[in-house]
């Protein structure tokens, strides 16, 4: 059967009500009516109804996190300092005879690319990412 | 009908007819409807009928289509079943309103 909400509360002047009725299982959710702030909130001659609608049992989730990474450095500054030396030669060993202002596009397009590269390879040995926090 | 959270709720307003209105709500497995109904008192006896026939339509329409777990019947004063200008025949009509179970 359905419940009155508003069992015997005039919204509209002294002796006129409008209707609020609910079914529900109070068990899954809770329902209540309230009049809000009186006649002049409602520009009009009938009182606000403002119905909340409550669920009941809900289950929470465990909080998710996502995967957060850091760089970590595993080497000395100063074994970085030797590594990207020795790297650096090498890289210049091999290219320096060969950058002039005759090179062409492709060639300098490769030797670019390998310096990227070479300067990856540094990194990746000085440094790693970890695993800072997940779920 | 508003909700203050947005994650899990589905909202849908339905208002094929000026007079019944109805919204229905989807929370987290719970299901329920909110059905308001204005009449003006300017609306003469003769059409009542059709007015309640309508509102039992609309009450068996949402049986049928959801698992309702909660309805709410919202209505103007002109459709209380206490207001001092309802007609007998209203009043049981609206009476009956307040019956409905789900």
């Amino acid at each position: 059967m359905m419940v009155d909400l508003i069992p015997g509360i005039a919204t509209r002047g002294k002796n006129q009500p409008d209707s609020c009725y609910a079914y529900f299982d109070p068990e899954k959710v809770e329902i209540c009516a309230n009049l809000v702030a009186g006649v002049a909130a409602t520009g009009s001659d009938h009182e606000l109804i403002q119905i909340q609608v409550k669920k009941s049992g809900i289950i929470a989730e465990p909080p998710k996190f996502k995967k957060m990474w850091r760089i970590k450095k595993f080497a000395s500054s100063k074994q970085i300092s030797i590594i990207l030396e020795k790297a650096l030669n090498s890289w210049y060993n091999k290219w320096h005879t060969k950058i002039s202002r005759e090179m062409n596009s492709n060639d300098l397009r490769i030797a670019t690319d390998t310096l990227i590269e070479t300067l990856n390879q540094v990194k990746n040995s000085c440094y790693k990412k970890v695993l800072k926090k997940s779920t | 009908m508003t909700s203050k959270i947005t994650a899990g709720v589905k909202i849908e307003k339905f208002s094929g007819d000026a007079e019944i209105v109805y919204s229905t709500l989807q929370l987290n497995g719970t299901t329920g409807a909110l059905i308001t109904v204005y009449r003006s008192p300017s609306m003469g006896t003769p059409s009542i009928e059709k007015f309640y026939r309508d509102l039992d339509d609309t009450v068996e329409k949402l049986k049928k289509e959801l698992k309702l777990d909660f309805l709410i019947f919202v209505g103007d004063d002109n459709a209380s079943s206490e207001s001092k200008f309802t007609p007998q025949g209203r009043r049981q009509n609206i009476l009956a309103v307040s019956q409905i179970k789900i």
